[in-house]
């Protein structure tokens, strides 16, 4: 049997690498809920930047989901434990059990990154709406699902995979939008990008489905910072949408990268008058 | 070569006649053999281990002489399953505190990963479920904080909550 026994070497007799191997053999709800607070040593190893940047608070073997026992541990958590650590997690990884817990209770200034897991996607709707600061977009495929969730206001200055799911808002800061679906981008899209992305100065689009309505309507788009344009994995419908001016606009385009075939094709062998004004540059 | 024996010394004296395989699984004995070049006649001293304590260690590894190499450690899908330790594990881990902890210090000094793993995944059962003052109680663990440093930690939590 394990048991205490004064003659023989101690737990605290392990160096800090033992102990932090043994450490990461817990979920770190077991760590706070019997580690915290035991001596000066075991709180030094705890709350050591290096481990708890990434709090991560889903329960793999411990608990039984939506136990009392959950439920009070997760309450301990957050009035004893997540008061100490919050300004120093960069990272949260939290299921649909421990996400009210967390994200009531205190601010993460230094949060870089959310890891959900086991969500449905409803659910995770009905949270995210509740925090004012926080704008999602789903992107549903054919053998996998994305979530895309962002602070807002968006501080970034790329946007990466942008779907046709895209919920609008100002993101002044882009500079670069990565835009990709298995769904097609209709002319009428990006006008809204034109718009929500007002100084844009890449712009790289994946898409192999053709546009379901090429009959563009009369409103011309004007992008007047962009000055790269990726279309190399890009379906012809969008090299046509993009180097006619009569669609859309680029005053400022230098760089265009495109599959030459495509191009000579859209422009006729580029005697097309209506691709001169945003090839004009290059 | 199968069978082929080596000579390994505890550091109460003892001296041990374990096969070269099995001294292997310990890269630091491997370590020893084939970057240092020590010749296999030599007794090798492992001044960290006692007698009792480097059986057990012949024990687990010659019954794990054949698992197949666990996979590198990577700390972003590191496997938090404490519940897996096999029966055999189980039963050879039947030990006091001491012995668990001696063979931990033993598994760290020999370099090997499997017996580490499965020792401190031992004591991670242990910790489980247990409120801190289990914890005192279990592993013999003073709490050594200062009555000022109780109300400090005590001040911490309101400052941040009133933040």
């Amino acid at each position: 049997m394990n048991t205490s026994n004064n003659n023989d070497i101690n737990i605290l007799d392990l160096p800090d690498e033992m102990l932090l191997i043994i450490l990461s053999k817990l979920d770190m709800v077991d760590v706070f809920y019997s580690l915290v607070n035991l001596n000066k040593r075991f709180n030094q190893l705890v709350f050591d930047p290096l481990y708890i940047h990434h709090l991560d608070l889903t329960v793999k073997t411990s608990f039984v989901h939506n136990s009392p026992v959950d439920n009070q541990i997760f309450d301990q958590i957050c009035t004893k434990i997540l008061p100490r650590l919050h300004c120093k997690v960069n990272k949260i990884t939290v299921t649909s059990l421990s996400m009210e817990f967390i994200f009531n209770t205190i601010d993460y200034p230094q949060l870089h990154l959310l890891s959900l897991v086991n969500f449905q996607q409803e659910t995770l709707l009905q949270y995210l709406t509740r925090y004012q600061h926080v704008d999602t977009y789903f992107n549903v495929m054919k053998i996998e699902g994305r979530c895309h969730v962002y602070s807002l206001p968006y501080q970034f200055d790329t946007f990466l995979h942008l779907t046709n799911s895209f919920r609008r808002g100002n993101f002044y800061t882009v500079r670069w939008l990565i835009m990709n679906d298995v769904q097609s981008f209709e002319h009428e899209f990006f006008q809204i990008i034109s718009q929500d992305f007002p100084f844009l100065q890449r712009l790289t689009v994946y898409n192999f489905e053709p546009q379901k309505n090429k009959q563009h309507s009369s409103t011309l788009i004007t992008s007047a910072e962009v000055f790269e344009l990726n279309l190399l994995f890009a379906h012809i419908d969008y090299v046509e949408e993009f180097l006619s001016e009569t669609n859309i606009r680029f005053p400022r385009l230098t760089i265009l990268a495109i599959k030459y075939e495509l191009s000579a094709m859209v422009t006729n062998n580029f005697t097309n008058d209506a691709a001169r004004f945003n090839l004009s540059q290059l | 070569m199968a069978g082929h024996k080596i000579k390994l010394q505890s550091n109460d004296g003892d001296i041990f006649d374990v096969e070269v395989e099995i001294a292997k699984l310990s890269i630091t004995i491997k370590t020893m053999l084939e970057d240092l070049s020590m010749n296999e006649e030599e007794i090798i001293p492992l001044p960290n281990i006692n007698s009792a304590i480097f059986k057990k260690v012949i024990q687990w590894t010659t019954h794990h002489k054949d698992d197949p190499p666990l996979p590198p450690e990577d700390d972003e899908n590191r496997e938090k399953n404490t519940n897996d330790i096999s029966s055999w594990d189980q039963e050879f881990l039947k030990v006091d505190q001491g012995t668990l902890f001696e063979l931990i210090l033993a598994a760290n000094y020999l370099d090997i990963k499997g017996l580490l793993d499965v020792t401190c995944t031992s004591v991670a059962n242990m910790i489980k479920g247990k409120t801190s003052e289990e914890i005192r109680q279990t592993f013999n663990i003073k709490n050594d904080f200062t009555p000022q440093e109780e109300e400090q930690i005590k001040k911490e939590n309101e400052w941040c909550e009133n933040k």
